[in-house]
């Protein structure tokens, strides 16, 4: 029942469009301008990077608004448990981030196999299955900050976390998979030729476990929040 | 909705013991609350006052569960869980800002009340019913966005979704302010002799009629519980200001009446 509200919220207010358009623009954009692989791979990695901190933002926002026009107070008197508010908004946000992810990186693929067909399908599905847990990392964070700050504050807060461990995954060498955004840098590294797809697979566990450990400090930080 | 049989809310025994309907103890939360032990009879009709202004409506909201109280307990019909199982169901808030999307009809709103209460698709539109016509929603308004009626609408709406589970207790916190003094105070006239109402509000004078008792919190506690009909012994008006004088003069000496009184104030 959450989870309907917040997708209808979404909708109502623009937001579900921006973020589906974030994710789909990215795919629509590597698909329209031509470029060889490299380029390719490496503006579908940043575009997909930049969506991440636009769900993040997304997320922080509308779950701060959520909470700053009692609505979740509404919710939570009609004996809808902390919890259960958290969860709903969480599948809402990331049933629609993952799917825009599946539809950009579908545009991603055939983009890049066009330009070559040596790419590895594997590869670029485990990095792809990375990309999106990343994607649940920074709803994670947007929810977290949602629950502790209000408004522009919360939406500011996100995107410079999340564009931190973006900058600290590109930046930083030897961080392996185990911050998030490493998939998207392996993503953008993507070339010809077989490769094991093991460092999509520890990316995406790594950011999995990142995204369940958010929401549980998002769960105990929302269980004292004022609503 | 009540789980307590009306039958035995008439038993005589109940009737001169008046169990307590909220009952919290040593509740703190910052400056607002500090040590706030209150306990509010069945039926009871209560107006709480704050110095500061917000602590009444702090405890309004920690005994709804919207804000946490750093300690103390809060026993709501006896229980102590507020969960649906608890008293979750048992009460009904309506704070300042009504937290109703401006996208949703009535219509809408209060069938999603009515889901979260596992109404029957019978008892829903039975309460709904009900509802609308205590509330004047106009039938032409049930199927609009409440935010074209404004707030006004947005607050009928509330107050709707807040009834439609007969609650045995209502937190009322600054209530249904959009709408004119005679409308709020017709709406506010709950029927229901073991209703318990517990209303936070800055402006007494506007709750007359509404209320049976007052209660002062001062410095996070409770300082005075009185009558409104001691402040009209006394020749105070239902203000802050005559609220106050009384609790000034009841310090210097507490009458003799107070002994035996249901309600249970002060730490």
């Amino acid at each position: 029942m959450v989870t309907r509200l917040a997708v209808r919220e979404l909708w109502i207010t623009f937001r579900l469009l921006a973020l589906i358009a974030g994710f789909i623009g990215v795919g629509a954009l590597v698909a329209l301008l031509p470029a060889p692989l490299p380029t390719v791979m490496e503006r579908l990695a940043l575009g997909l990077g930049a969506a991440s901190i636009l769900a993040g933002a997304l997320s922080a926002w509308s779950f701060a608004d959520e909470r700053a026009r009692g609505r979740a107070a509404w919710l939570v008197t009609r004996s809808v448990s902390r919890g259960t508010l958290l969860g709903g908004w969480f599948a809402a946000l990331a049933s629609l981030a993952l799917a825009g992810t599946a539809v950009a990186g579908l545009l991603g693929w055939l983009t890049a196999s066009a330009v070559s067909l040596r790419l590895d399908a594997g590869t670029f599905a485990t990095l792809l299955v990375g990309v999106a847990a990343t994607v649940l990392v920074a709803i994670a964070v947007g929810l977290l900050i949602g629950t502790l700050l209000r408004g522009p504050l919360a939406v500011a807060a996100t995107v410079a976390i999340v564009a931190s461990l973006g900058a600290l995954a590109w930046l930083v060498p030897g961080t392996g998979e185990l911050v998030p955004g490493a998939a998207m840098v392996d993503l953008a590294a993507l070339r010809e030729g077989a490769t094991a797809p093991v460092a999509g697979l520890r990316a995406a566990g790594a950011a999995l476990v990142g995204a369940a450990l958010l929401l549980v400090v998002a769960r105990l930080v929302l269980e004292r929040a004022e609503l | 909705m009540s789980s307590t049989p009306d039958a035995l809310w008439s038993a005589p025994s109940l009737r001169v013991l008046r169990p307590a309907a909220v009952s919290c103890t040593v509740l703190r939360r910052g400056r607002l609350l500090d040590g706030c032990t209150l306990s509010v009879p069945v039926g009871m009709r209560l107006l709480v006052v704050g110095e500061p202004e917000e602590s009444a409506s702090m405890l309004i909201r920690v005994l709804a569960g919207l804000s946490r109280a750093r300690r103390g307990r809060v026993e709501i019909a006896g229980l102590t869980d507020p969960s649906a199982g608890g008293w979750g169901r048992r009460i009904a808030h309506l704070g300042p800002e009504p937290g109703i999307p401006s996208w949703m009809t009535p219509r809408e709103v209060l069938a999603l009340a009515a889901e979260l209460l596992d109404l029957s698709a019978a008892d829903a539109a039975r309460r709904t019913e009900q509802v609308v016509a205590w509330t004047h929603t106009r039938p032409e308004w049930l199927d609009r966005p409440v935010r074209h009626g404004g707030p006004p609408l947005i607050q009928r709406t509330a107050l709707a979704a807040a009834l439609l589970a007969d609650p045995e207790v209502l937190l009322l916190d600054e209530p249904l302010r959009a709408l004119d003094a005679d409308e709020r105070s017709r709406l506010l006239r709950l029927p229901g002799r073991r209703r318990t109402v517990v209303l936070a509000s800055r402006y007494p004078a506007s709750e007359a009629g509404l209320v049976s008792h007052v209660a002062l919190l001062r410095g996070g506690r409770v300082a005075m519980l009185a009558a409104v009909a001691d402040l009209e012994a006394a020749g105070l008006p239902l203000s802050v200001r005559g609220i106050d004088t009384l609790a000034e003069r009841r310090a210097v000496a507490p009458p003799a009446t107070d002994v035996g009184r249901p309600a249970v104030a002060s730490q």
